[in-house]
């Protein structure tokens, strides 16, 4: 057991919203690597194994979903948030399926954004 | 005349005969065949004048008869003039069925550009629906950084603020919960305008629901001073879709806090009606009522009884077309009950969940549970 922060692999590929998650994460003390192509996230989450990914799920080449598929099988104990503007609650209980530790909805707030990161990292699944 | 003798209705008329007759230079093979019946049929006439004029006049028949008693050649001529007048006929005949050919072939490409049209229709409808999808991906993308930031620099997260630079923050932030409210107003109704929308019925209490959506409005309650009376049972299990009507709750709560003067009331009256079947809601305010005039358009889609520039209360018009929308995809309705000057109560029912048992029990706990602000 260490006491090293976790990592967390933020993915978006808008780079505003990447350096805002960013920004925030580092700030609360977590070790955040943000990563703006779902490819090198795939590459990352080989190498690194990070404790959680947060990826945007509308994005060119490989969406949200099939990264959330490909994380669950290279790295099975890497948690992953989904975070979209595309959509509703209505796909939660889809992702959920494949294995989604949480999903918020854009633009969610600093709190809801924090509470679904940690509550991913400690494991409870969000209802 | 057809309606006497109905036949006639079918013969061709003198005019196309004649036009038949006329009709000799195309190739007609109905035309043709028709001809030929009309002669086989006129031989056997020709015959049996020859036969007649043996058995009258005793003898033999002979050439000379024909000059000696012009009219046996109106007998032989019969089987020429059956082939003409049969071959007007058929030729009639053919005129119409290429008429009603034509006619069927015409129909048959209507047909193919209704449902030509219908399929562009229905693309289109994607279209539309994939483009607001679209679109409102786009417009809340912008949000995140915006929010995001505006509430990391409120919280302190870079440096402390000072309380003027806090107030303009929070004007800020509170405007984007604005702008994403009225585009998750617009998805919302997109969805129920284009039938996208399904509710999955699962039983729950409404009596929270109500509580719980109430405390959305507490800050405008507590500025305008407006008391808020529940009539409610302490349980009312109805079978629906929660989600669904959480918004439409807001929805109707939210015109009645919007409309209800400062000082005066608005309330919840909930109860099981009597057959134990549904559960009935009326959400009622002291408003300013809905004109007579503007009854009608109250569901419609981006309607306000004010629309005008200087109009004193905001929104997209969308709240009551969704509630409405969310409503009849359940089966239930929304009724709308006002008198001008006096408030507008807002109805509708919904089914109470099979497990709730006999709905005298719950009526026997109704209670007011009226609570005022201030």
């Amino acid at each position: 057991m260490t006491h090293e922060k976790p990592l967390i692999l933020v993915v978006d590929d808008e780079s505003d919203a990447l350096s805002y998650l960013y920004d925030l994460l580092h700030n609360e003390g977590y070790r955040v690597l943000p990563v703006s192509h779902p490819f090198d996230a795939i590459e990352c989450a080989r190498q690194k194994k990070p404790a959680l990914i947060i990826t945007d799920v509308r994005m060119p080449e490989l969406d949200g979903i099939e990264l959330l598929e490909r994380v669950k099988q290279i790295a099975p104990d890497t948690r992953v948030v989904l975070l979209t503007a595309y959509g509703d609650w209505s796909m939660y209980q889809d992702v959920l399926r494949k294995g989604c530790d949480g999903m918020l909805l854009k633009p969610a707030s600093n709190r809801e954004i924090l509470r679904t990161v940690h509550q991913a990292l400690e494991g409870v699944k969000l209802c | 005349m057809t309606r006497v003798f109905p036949f006639l209705g079918r013969l061709p008329a003198l005019g196309d005969v004649f036009a038949a007759l006329g009709n000799s230079h195309t190739y007609d093979p109905r035309r043709n065949a028709f001809t030929l019946f009309g002669l086989i049929w006129g031989i056997p006439i020709s015959i049996f004048s020859m036969v007649v004029d043996s058995w009258v006049i005793g003898h033999p028949h002979r050439i000379a008869l024909f000059w000696e008693q012009p009219v046996h050649l109106l007998f032989l001529i019969h089987p020429f003039l059956f082939g003409v007048i049969f071959g007007a006929m058929g030729t009639v005949r053919e005129v119409q069925d290429r008429r009603i050919a034509r006619l069927l072939k015409d129909q048959e490409g209507h047909v193919a550009q209704l449902a030509k049209a219908n399929l562009d229709l229905k693309k289109l409808d994607e279209l539309k629906i994939q483009f607001m999808a679209n679109v409102t991906h786009e417009l809340k993308t912008p949000l995140v950084a915006i929010r995001g930031y505006s509430e990391s620099i409120l919280e302190g997260r870079f440096g402390p603020l000072t309380t003027k630079q806090r107030d303009g923050l929070e004007v800020a932030v509170r405007n984007v919960g604005r702008l994403e409210k009225l585009i998750q107003e617009l998805l919302e109704f997109e969805r129920i305008d284009s039938n996208a929308y399904r509710p999955s019925p699962a039983d729950f209490d409404l009596v929270p629901l109500v509580r719980l959506a109430l405390t959305n409005f507490e800050p405008t309650l507590e500025a305008k001073r407006l008391r808020v009376q529940l009539r409610l049972p302490e349980r009312l299990l109805v079978r629906a879709d929660y989600e669904g009507i959480r918004h439409v709750l807001l929805n109707l709560l939210s015109n009645a806090v919007k409309f209800t003067e400062p000082g005066s009331s608005l309330g919840v009256n909930g109860q099981a009606s009597e057959d134990g079947l549904q559960a009935l809601v009326t959400v009622w305010d002291q408003g300013p009522g809905i004109p007579e005039s503007a009854r009608r358009f109250l569901f419609s889609r981006f309607w306000q009884a004010d629309g005008s520039a200087k109009r004193k209360h905001g929104g997209t018009g969308l709240g009551l077309a969704i509630a409405k929308g969310i409503l009849d995809a359940h089966g239930s309705t929304l009724q709308a009950a006002s008198t001008p000057g006096s408030g507008t109560m807002m109805h509708f029912d919904l089914p109470l969940a099979r497990s709730s048992g006999p709905g005298k029990e719950l009526r026997h706990d109704s209670r007011e549970a009226a609570h005022s602000r201030r």
